[in-house]
């Protein structure tokens, strides 16, 4: 809203530069966003927080300058105007008393419409307004001044001798102000004469009972209309107006036709003559009752921290427009009727330490001692392996939770797709269903800009429909993409990621921090990984995630020309698994090492000798790996050539010669028996 | 005879000074010093059988010498072995330039956030959690946000499709709710994590950001311990010497409710073309207040009984303020560019 500083004056005599205004005014709750100068005059820009609407007014802000200020004198607004009128059989009727509870109106006679005064078009223009002629213009001057919509008719318009405020008909149509036809329904509150209607209420007026140049006799509207109704409407027609804007967040219905005789002072005062009065109205069936609230004397120390005197207390709240009965320990305050937000004795603190000014409140501790200590077992893991891939070369990203269709389509089932209803494109339509688009996009864009080493990390939450409910799981996913060590002076090589190197960066992490897993071959995820490597991670028996190359169609999908490893984990499934680590006495015999170089036939995986052995393992074989690999010359191409190592130790005591011998034969034997292995 | 003895070792000591004066290279020094030295024939050893031949009084004696001229070969040797190595060893050009070796890190986002857990964890806070996916009672109604209140309206959330009661969280207070729910007080937390509104991405909006709020719900809690808290916190984050202005504000959850701004910690209020407060002195910086009594009460908590302050603040403001990030979509654009500045 915009606050003419000089149109200000009138109603409060303030010194302040427009500096120092300003600063007040934010102590007290009124942001001013903007210092503009409109026709050489000193404009504020401010935004009002829509629990109150009584400050959106110039009044209503001057009522406020006066409660930080009460040595200023806030202008009194009365008017001495006899509302014993009547001289015509026109009459208003409230159809819908929830909707509308006071309506109040005047019809003047002979009102000249024509283009605003000077000075008023000024004014208008100051609030950002356009002038459109003098009576608009003066409804939108009364809106800016007082902070109460009104509504202008043309009575000549209208048909019959009745205004009334029922709710639409059920698909009536209404052709507004602005041009647009709109429809409306039952739930909708209209202002009708006997044949159609004039105006949706508190939101905009029918385009032909509106005021033109050719208008003479006008019908003057203020009415109260029940904010929510208002906001279903202009929310319903996508329309929001000034009027509409205020309603909603609930206008004085005390105040209505007082603003009746305001509207016709202005009008006077810019015609220069006195139209004439036909008839007031102003339909009250129920009077509104006076909020009172009971404040006991010492919760405003109690709730803010310090002391504050009784006199400060009611001297503040008086300043405001409240009314204080003394009751012993407790005031009764009644509330000002422009006040909607108040209703419980908190609101009536804030009031206090608002105008008391909240930086003379102290800043002390609470003792607040919580007497238990959390474990935060998965955070503290999650930090753990960020750490972890941050120390070692990988970049932490972070993307949207959002996928597009397609991409939910390449990694999970898209029945089990959680979708918006709303979403801001149809590119971020799904929830993400894996961390793996984020992560390929991001690959693509650093590869794009000649990073040729991508290995990149991201922690988050995708999501799944499991029925009627839906799931969230915290995953992380890691990915290589090019070099591990770039070429430079002293390696002019480097070394490049291939699945092998990839695979040891995520199983050394994991045995480090206490996990055990291991590989098994996967069909499941073909859609996005290599046939050749497709790998399910598993942990004790339970599934944790997956390792492999992406496939050439959704690497060539997100943009990517180089291979890219991926490992996706979830981190419930490793928190659960993980186990703290023990110390472990060393062997402090020596070892006995026995090598081992055999033929295979190729179709055998790896996994399929540690299965061997491991049935077969004596208790004193300390631990085996594998220690070279050869296919080529020399071997049949239906084999390859493995070299591994045998590492044998007993706890008690140094084996003899004879004694390793004999437990490395009966493995190997084992192995050619099982496996067909030819030894070299 | 120990007196001959006696003069024979100072000579083996004086001749084998002046033989390790003319040793060039290692393979001379190893032959020095088995010379010397060696168990078997070495000149020390040898000496060893002279023992036998004298008087038993006169034994320890030459023990003594023997074993006293054996250490002052050895720390010869051994000296000069060190000095030999040393000279052997090839210079190289320390000043030639390094190559990166690691250039990961964690996200800036991770980084802040860790840092004001940090600050809350020392205060005794516990970290809370929850779903991302949240019901509309929890991200909206428990938190006192009326019916028709604006902030429900579609251009602000995002709701999911065939679940009419869910949405993505706007804030992280449904966290607390649901602490509030399932936790007697005394209640210490804050809750970190990512939020939607639904704006298109610009310079200054995202559709997904991240938040930290925090709560405190006990007896006697009053509005100067949330402003001394908040202080504490902005201080540790910010500077010991920042200032905080509160500043009366709106929120339907919070009554009273406070925004929060800090002095302009690049310039103070001296530059009135100051990049970051644009000449104001003010950076506002975080929303607070005392928790509503009907949030109080819609959790099960009694707010006759009970009252609590409660604050929030965006992760991503934290980085356009604190870290001078210009744009809030560099933070997901996940160019590493931008990334490996930071973690």
């Amino acid at each position: 809203m915009r606050i003419n500083l000089d149109y200000l004056k009138k109603f409060i005599e303030y010194k302040y530069n427009k500096q120092d205004l300003k600063e007040l005014l934010a102590s007290i709750g009124i942001e001013v966003n903007e210092m503009i100068e409109v026709d050489g005059k000193d404009v504020f820009e401010v935004e009002i927080t829509p629990n109150r609407p009584d400050w959106l007014s110039h009044y209503g802000i001057a009522r406020e300058i006066y409660a930080k200020t009460p040595s200023l004198s806030l202008k009194k607004i009365e008017t001495d105007r006899k509302k014993s009128i009547d001289k015509s059989d026109f009459k208003v009727e409230i159809k819908d008393r929830t909707g509308c509870s006071r309506y109040s109106g005047v019809i003047l006679n002979s009102v000249k419409v024509g283009k605003s005064s000077p000075g008023l078009t000024s004014l208008i223009e100051s609030f950002g307004m356009r002038s459109v002629n003098n009576i608009v213009d003066i409804s939108n001057l009364v809106l800016m001044t007082y902070g109460h919509p009104i509504h202008i008719f043309d009575i000549d318009k209208i048909i019959g001798e009745k205004i009334i405020i029922r709710v639409a008909e059920k698909d009536e149509e209404i052709t507004l102000l602005d041009g647009m036809v709109k429809k409306l329904d039952v739930a909708d509150l209209v202002i009708a004469d006997e044949n159609k209607s004039l105006a949706v209420a508190g939101v905009m007026g029918e385009e032909h009972s509106g005021v033109s140049e050719k208008t003479v006799n006008i019908f003057i509207e203020s009415a109260w209309f029940n904010p929510s109704r208002v906001r279903i409407t202009s929310k319903k027609m996508g329309m929001k107006t000034d009027a509409s804007y205020l309603f909603e967040r609930g206008a004085d219905i005390e105040n209505t036709s007082k603003i009746i005789d305001l509207t016709i002072d202005e009008i006077e005062k810019e015609l220069g003559y006195q139209p004439e009065i036909i008839k007031y109205f102003d339909e009250y069936p129920e009077k509104s009752k006076k909020q009172i609230v009971s404040l006991e004397k010492d919760f405003p120390a109690k709730f803010t921290g310090i002391q504050i005197s009784e006199k400060t207390s009611t001297e503040i709240l008086e300043s405001l427009g409240f009314k204080l009965e003394d009751e012993k320990t407790k005031w009764k305050v009644e509330v000002p009727s422009y006040r909607v937000d108040i209703n419980k004795h908190e609101d009536l603190v804030e009031e206090i330490i608002r105008i008391y000014g909240y930086d003379k409140l102290d800043t002390t501790l609470p003792a607040t001692a919580v007497d238990s200590v959390e474990k935060y077992e998965k955070r503290g893991f999650l930090d753990k392996t960020r750490d972890h891939f941050a120390a070692n070369g990988y970049s932490e990203v972070v993307n949207y939770s959002f996928h597009s269709l397609k991409d939910n389509s390449f990694f999970g089932d898209v029945s089990r797709n959680v979708e918006l209803r709303n979403p801001i494109g149809s590119d971020y339509s799904v929830m993400r269903n894996s961390l793996l688009s984020g992560i390929l996009k991001n690959t693509a864009t650093n590869s794009n800009n000649d990073f040729s080493r991508i290995s990149l990390f991201e922690s988050g939450t995708v999501f799944f429909r499991e029925g009627n409910k839906l799931i969230e799981k915290d995953l992380v996913c890691i990915s290589s993409s090019g070099f591990e060590t770039l070429p430079n002076w002293h390696e002019s090589e480097g070394r490049v990621f291939d699945f092998f190197l990839f695979k040891s960066h995520i199983f050394g992490f994991l045995k480090k921090v206490g996990i055990e897993i291991e590989l098994k071959y996967e069909e499941k995820f073909t859609g996005f990984l290599k046939k050749e490597s497709s790998y399910k991670i598993m942990i004790d028996g339970a599934e944790a995630g997956f390792i492999g190359e992406i496939e050439n169609t959704v690497l060539k999908y997100y943009k990517n020309n180089e291979p890219v490893f991926v490992c996706q984990l979830d981190m419930d499934v490793l928190t659960e698994k993980k186990e703290e680590k023990k110390f472990r006495m060393w062997n402090r015999f020596p070892t006995a090492t026995r090598d081992l170089s055999f033929l295979i036939d190729r179709e055998h995986k790896f996994e399929k000798i540690s299965e061997i052995i491991e049935k077969y393992k004596p208790e004193d074989l300390e631990d085996y790996s594998l220690a070279g690999l050869y296919e080529g010359k020399g071997v049949p191409p239906e084999k390859i050539s493995i070299f591994m190592n045998f590492i044998y130790r007993n706890i008690d005591r140094t084996l003899t010669n004879d004694e390793v011998n004999g437990l490395h034969d009966l493995l190997v034997n084992k192995l050619v028996e099982d496996l067909g292995i030819i030894r070299r | 005879m120990i007196d001959d003895l006696r003069k024979e070792i100072e000579n083996i000591k004086e001749k084998l000074l002046n033989e390790i004066d003319d040793i060039q290279s290692l393979e001379e020094y190893q032959s020095l010093r088995d010379k010397y030295l060696s168990r078997k024939k070495g000149i020390l050893a040898s000496l060893m059988s002279k023992l036998k031949e004298l008087p038993p009084s006169e034994k320890p004696v030459f023990g003594n010498i023997l074993n006293s001229a054996k250490k002052f070969t050895e720390e010869k040797l051994n000296e000069f072995e060190i000095k030999l190595v040393s000279k052997s060893e090839k210079s190289i050009d320390g000043t030639l330039p390094e190559f990166d070796t690691i250039i990961g890190g964690t996200h800036l986002i991770t980084y802040i956030r860790r840092s004001i857990e940090n600050i809350f964890l020392n205060m005794g806070y516990k970290i809370a959690e929850g779903p991302e996916i949240e019901f509309d009672e929890n991200n909206f109604t428990l938190l006192n946000f009326k019916e028709d209140h604006p902030a429900r309206d579609e251009q602000d959330t995002f709701f999911i499709k065939d679940f009419p009661d869910m949405l993505l969280r706007t804030h992280t207070s449904p966290v607390q709710v649901r602490y509030m729910k399932n936790t007697k007080p005394p209640i210490k937390i804050i809750s970190p994590g990512k939020v939607f509104r639904k704006d298109e991405p610009d310079a200054t909006h995202v559709p997904v950001f991240h938040q930290i709020e925090g709560l405190l719900v006990d007896t006697d809690i009053n509005f100067s311990h949330l402003k001394g808290t908040l202080e504490i916190f902005l201080r540790a984050l910010f500077g010991d010497d920042t200032s905080l202005r509160f500043r009366p504000g709106y929120f339907p959850f919070t009554e009273p409710s406070a925004e929060v701004d800090i002095s302009c910690f690049l310039c103070g209020g001296t530059d009135n073309k100051c990049r970051i407060c644009k000449g104001s002195g003010w950076l506002e910086i975080l929303g607070s207040g005392m928790v509503h009594r009907e949030v109080l009460a819609n959790c099960g908590i009694d707010p006759d009984v009970y009252s609590g302050f409660a604050f929030g603040l965006g992760i991503e403001r934290i980085a356009m303020l604190k870290y001078g990030v210009t744009d809030l979509r560099f933070l997901f654009e996940n160019d590493l560019r931008f990334n490996n500045q930071f973690g």
